[in-house]
């Protein structure tokens, strides 16, 4: 991405950069361009679909909206993967896994709870088994809504996250909090 | 045999044991006492002439005061239904188990258990199932009342709505959890030589968030758990406290995979309580609707097995054609996967010509591709060696441990609910049931599993042909009253889902809320025989196997 | 000063001592000194050209996996995605090092290391043009053999020392398939050292030519079995689809690798995509005339100089690594093609049919070899008859693929006048 690109991206209002990345943003050095430019373009996911938003997931992944051209790919252990996606509606019972799969990932990790369930509870808020947003167990980076979200919408989700790590201090990332 | 003869047969038989025969029932229902209900399960199955070898669903209901277990049977010999009721008190609800007579039992008593506390004697592993094991209460009974919190985490529901209130703090102390074997991770003790393992719940292959916990010597497997439960959303709870209409979107995610199947067993089900005839073409338009949704989940159904054995690629050439559905589906009711299409006595949208003329041309398309698809995979040497003559499942079997569906059709049990007890406009086209023909190995086999999906996407594709032209003009929904209040009554209604029969148990108190619904599914159904077939195969043998029962967890677990 | 003749790395290093110091390399004190350099030189030129080879490849791969699944692959770093590989080892570079709790941490970090250098190892010996190769051992393929074993104990060590379950399976179905396939190999391999009469895998290539005949594919119909054998064991040696149960993504989640994270885990995968190279490599010099150029005697490329010389060089490389890529090419088409064997079909596949008939066809070979006499007219018409054969098989194949495509095409009117049908997608 060009100057040019980043800086029409920070004057829009539209993209709000979260206040915990700021130190490392504001010092945007060339290293930091190399490492980030990297980083975005290898986003791999981890393949965690609970509920029907898993469809979907698969789908982004299939042949019409191809995840792959953005260098993600599924993996199926949590140790290789940067980005949880959780696809799908998190029930009590199935808590304490997910905490145990977001511990397990190596940092810098990122998470997108994908579909109204997992951001909020969504049509399940008044359920007594659902957990009313995934945000509630593991901490969240970005909310996607829709029941399910179409491909496109986790397709611009992906390319959001990317937008996301262009502008973060990689360093700032990898340290344990 | 009509239920009336039954009641005689059975009142000559057992004069102490019958109490009540309720004709205004909808399905008329024998109630049975407690005590002779094993005699009276037995006789039942093993008479001549009656032959109840098929138990299709176990129901319990919270009655206040009493607890209410609702038996629904069916012959597969002789094609005829009964229903039977037994009532426990609620202080102490005991009931005999029939586990031992009809295996699918099994797993639907450790629910009633679950989620409604009932007791059943002589069960042999009385656990819960869907809720976790340091759960307090069970949620079906009405004067439930949620836990403020579980394990650190607190709920928080908007207020207004008809919420349901939630506990208050109070501490409770949570019973210990019974952990199997296999739940202790790497560093427990062996038992014996056998290796422990724990395959889910996220894993993946298991289709969802479902659990199994292996027993195995090396690669070969001596024992397997099925453990679910990892989705339950509480659904049936959720349909107690909404109007009738309002359920229909929940009951979308119920198997996500053919939401139109329970769109059409709900819009049935209480079509039937209230007596509304449903339009010709709104019956067309749920035929054709069904049908591409089950081109859709046998797509999923058939690449997903082809990728549980390593191959990658089959699986993308569906989902690229199961994308040409999510099209057509769109532009008939706006949404690709969740599609709370259809509505009490009729559709929400009518189907326009633009999408007929599309639907044709694909299925144009899809034949050839189907030819491809044999080619590139059903044919493949490797692929017929991992499913042929795996996890072989008798008739009696598959009967006996109520499997539906593909699954009981390809071990040779000839029975499709759309043309064995019609429903919509079936009985108006022509089609074929597919029954295993042992293709590649034996009857019942993983591969017979397979190819009876692939042929009937072939009859649905007859099918959509054949509705496609036949379809009438006329209105799209009957007149159903604002307020949909059903007169007290109990109806069970069943479609062909794409996993094998989809059932909605539902009784209605004259309120606009339903008193009690449940959902008889496919999938929770064939889970449980998982644990009969697993001793002797091989670790990926059970991969093939999951994926051959074409399991979808939020089906199992609801 | 002498012109340099030798052909690896060894007489390189004496060429050097010799002419350069005019010292005799027998006694002089510092030949250890340039011994070592040369070594490493080659090693360097090795490692990169691994790093060159396994990253760019993992594209091809992901692009043609693309292209069959009728999806499109990366296409966003670099021209076309080419750099995509440069994008995920940085990114694992700079993940978090994450060691498991309960993992043993000394040989969890071992493992890896293990796995590379078993894998980089051959390169000591697979050439890579007429007289470029590190060191021409008179025990080439014995060693080939030998370093390979390493793969196992490290594959092993990582399952173990991950201290998971699925780790373990994943190490323990490595073990036991490595060292199945390993017979099969070795067998195969016999073929051909019987056929040369030498483990060098220089001798190997002189002994046969540039043209098609000449390779020791096309010698005897034993030969031709033994070069399908040898490339399906290879694949099972190298964890690819039909074979790759130790890491079977739908049995075991991610086999051995499943606890490794980030460096670590690109070792492996690392080792993955060198290992085609290996595959590759080690068919093409025993049957497919290893860098041989048609019409160019190995005696010619020694006798010439000079940019002539250097000429030779290139392109008996270019020569190999089309030969090599194009095995590659195959490798990959059938990963993304067939599904994976279960593991007890995998043991007998190679116990009851691979180890049996590599053993009929080195009977055959010593049977053919006995009894017919090298460049006799029977030897040609053997090897005209067995070159024909080859050329049909490739021909079927073609033939084969046009007609599932041809009949698509003629069944479906919707088709009959699109170029293309997959990608980019069109609905009727």
């Amino acid at each position: 991405m060009s100057e040019d690109g980043d800086k029409k991206i920070s004057s829009s209002p539209k993209y709000i950069i979260p206040p915990n990345i700021i130190p490392g943003a504001a010092v945007a050095t060339t290293t930091d361009h190399f490492i980030n430019w990297f980083r975005y373009s290898s986003i791999w996911y981890m393949l965690f679909a609970t509920a029907c938003c898993g469809i979907e997931l698969m789908q982004t992944g299939g042949p019409r909206t191809d995840l792959d051209r953005f260098g993600s790919v599924f993996r199926t252990s949590p140790r290789q993967s940067d980005l949880l996606l959780v696809a799908g509606t998190i029930t009590y019972k199935m808590a304490d896994r997910v905490r145990l799969l977001y511990a397990q990932m190596p940092l810098p990790k990122y998470v997108i709870a994908m579909g109204s369930c997992a951001t909020c509870g969504g049509l399940f808020t008044q359920s007594y088994s659902v957990v009313n947003g995934v945000d509630k167990i593991i901490p969240v980076d970005m909310y996607l809504p829709g029941c399910p979200p179409r491909p496109e919408a986790l397709n611009h989700a992906i390319i959001k996250l990317q937008e996301w790590m262009r502008r973060e201090h990689w360093a700032d990332k990898i340290r344990k909090a | 045999m009509d239920a009336r003869e039954i009641y005689g047969l059975l009142v000559q038989k057992f004069p102490e044991g019958i109490l009540e025969f309720k004709e205004n029932l909808l399905d008329p229902a024998i109630e049975v006492k407690p005590q002779a209900l094993i005699d009276v399960a037995f006789f039942l199955k093993a008479e001549q002439g009656l032959e109840f070898d098929y138990l299709r669903c176990l129901s319990g209901v919270d009655l206040k005061d009493q607890l209410e277990v609702v038996y629904q049977l069916h012959s597969i010999a002789k094609g005829h239904d009964l229903v039977i009721k037994v009532k426990a008190a609620a202080g102490d609800p005991v009931i005999p188990s029939v586990s031992g007579i009809w295996k699918t039992a099994n797993w639907h008593e450790r629910e009633a258990f679950d989620l409604l506390g009932i007791n059943f004697q002589g069960h042999d592993d009385l656990r819960r199932i869907l809720l976790p094991e340091d759960w307090i209460g069970h949620p079906l009974k009405k004067d439930y009342v949620p836990q403020p919190e579980y394990h650190g985490i607190t709920p928080d529901r908007p207020d207004g709505l008809d919420a349901i209130p939630i506990g208050e703090g109070g501490e409770q102390p949570r019973p210990p959890i019974q952990y199997l074997p296999a739940m202790h991770g790497p560093k427990d003790e062996p038992e014996g030589k056998l290796f422990h393992l724990n395959m889910g719940p996220h894993h993946p292959s298991t289709h969802g968030v479902l659990n199994f916990m292996l027993n195995t010597d090396g690669e070969v497997l001596s024992r397997v758990v099925p453990e679910v439960g990892y989705l339950h959303r509480g659904m049936e709870k959720l349909a107690e406290n909404l109007q009738y209409s309002g359920n229909m979107p929940y009951t979308d995610r119920i198997d996500y995979l053919g939401s139109m199947f329970c769109n059409h067993g709900w819009a049935m089900a209480i079509e039937r309580l209230l007596n509304i005839e449903v339009p010709k073409r709104a019956e067309y338009c749920r035929v054709i609707v069904d049908e591409l949704n089950r081109i859709a989940s046998h797509l999923i159904a058939t690449g997903s097995m082809a990728m549980d054995v390593g191959a990658f690629t089959p699986f993308t050439h569906w989902l690229r054609e199961r994308e040409t559905i999510n099209d057509i589906m769109e532009m008939i009711c706006g949404a690709r996967l969740t599609y709370n299409y259809m509505r009490i006595g009729g559709v929400s949208r009518d189907i326009s010509p633009a999408v007929v003329e599309k639907t044709l041309a694909w299925l144009d398309h899809f034949d050839i591709i189907m030819e491809e698809f044999d080619r590139l995979i059903s044919e493949n040497q490797i692929f017929i060696k991992r499913l042929a003559e795996i996890a072989v499942i008798s008739a009696e079997d598959a009967i006996d441990y109520g499997l539906s569906g593909p699954n009981l059709r390809a071990s040779g049990v000839d029975f499709d609910i759309r043309r064995d007890e019609p429903y919509s406009v079936y009985p108006e086209l022509d089609f074929d049931v597919i029954t295993g023909k042992a293709w590649k190995g034996s009857l019942g086999d993983c591969y017979d599993r397979y190819y009876c999906r692939m042929d009937e996407m072939r009859q649905s594709v007859r099918i959509l042909r054949q509705a496609l032209k036949a379809m009438p003009e006329g209105d799209i929904r009957a007149k159903v009253p604002k307020t949909i209040k059903p007169d007290p009554n109990e109806v069970y209604s069943r479609v062909e889902s794409a996993r094998g029969e989809l059932g909605y148990y539902v009784v209605s108190d004259g309120s606009p809320k339903p008193y009690r619904a449940k959902y008889r599914t496919g999938s929770f159904t064939s889970m449980s025989i998982i644990e009969h077939l697993s001793p002797g195969l091989m670790v990926a043998d059970l991969v093939a196997l999951i994926a051959s029962f074409d399991v979808v967890a939020p089906e199992v677990d609801r | 000063m002498d012109r340099w003749d030798g052909g690896d790395m060894k007489e390189l290093a004496e060429w050097v001592i010799r002419d350069l110091f005019s010292k005799n390399p027998d006694t002089w004190q510092y030949t250890w000194a340039i011994y070592l350099a040369g070594m490493a030189l080659a090693a360097v030129i090795c490692l990169g050209f691994v790093a060159v080879f396994a990253g760019p490849v993992t594209w091809v791969e992901r692009r043609t996996a693309g292209r069959i699944m009728s999806r499109i692959g990366p296409n966003r770093v670099g021209p076309q995605g080419v750099l995509q590989w440069l994008a995920d080892g940085i990114k694992n570079l700079l993940k978090e090092d994450l060691i498991p709790d309960d993992a043993d941490k000394p040989l969890f970090r071992l493992a890896p290391y293990l796995v590379f250098s078993g894998m980089f190892g051959t390169f000591v010996v697979l050439p890579f043009g007429a007289n470029l190769i590190a060191a021409d051992l008179d025990i080439g393929v014995l060693y080939l053999m030998a370093v390979t074993t390493l793969v196992v104990v490290g594959l092993l060590t990582a399952g173990w020392a991950s201290n998971s379950k699925w780790a373990l399976y994943g190490g323990i179905r490595s073990a036991a398939q490595l060292v199945s396939y390993e017979v099969p190999i070795a067998f195969a391999l016999l073929v051909v050292v019987i056929s040369t009469g030498s483990l060098s895998t220089q001798a190997i290539i002189k002994a046969q030519g540039g043209w098609p005949w000449q390779w020791f594919v096309a010698k005897n119909p034993f030969t031709f079995i033994a070069f399908f054998l040898l490339l399906t064991s290879a694949m099972a040696e190298g964890n690819r689809i039909p074979f790759d149960l130790p890491e079977a993504e739908s049995e075991l989640v991610a086999g051995y690798n499943t606890e490794y994270s980030g460096m670590r885990f690109l070792f492996f995968l690392f080792e993955e995509w060198a290992n085609l190279w290996i595959m590759g490599a080690i068919t093409t010099l025993c049957f497919l005339g290893g860098w041989q150029i048609p019409g160019v005697s190995p005696e010619k490329i020694s006798a010439s100089s000079g940019w002539t010389f250097v000429g030779w060089q290139l392109l008996s490389f270019a020569i190999f690594a089309a030969k090599v890529s194009w095995i590659v090419f195959i490798v990959i088409q059938a990963r993304w093609t067939l599904p994976r064997l279960r593991v007890d079909q995998l043991m007998s596949t190679c116990w009851k049919y691979l180890v049996p008939m590599t053993l009929v066809c080195i009977a055959g070979v010593l049977f053919m070899d006995l009894y017919i006499v090298q460049g006799g007219i029977t030897d040609k018409i053997i090897r005209w008859i067995m070159t024909l054969l080859g050329a049909a098989v490739i021909v079927l194949f073609f033939l084969r693929a046009r007609y599932n495509y041809k009949m698509d095409k003629d069944k479906y009117p919707g088709l009959r006048n699109e170029k293309m049908w997959y990608p980019p997608y069109r609905m009727p």
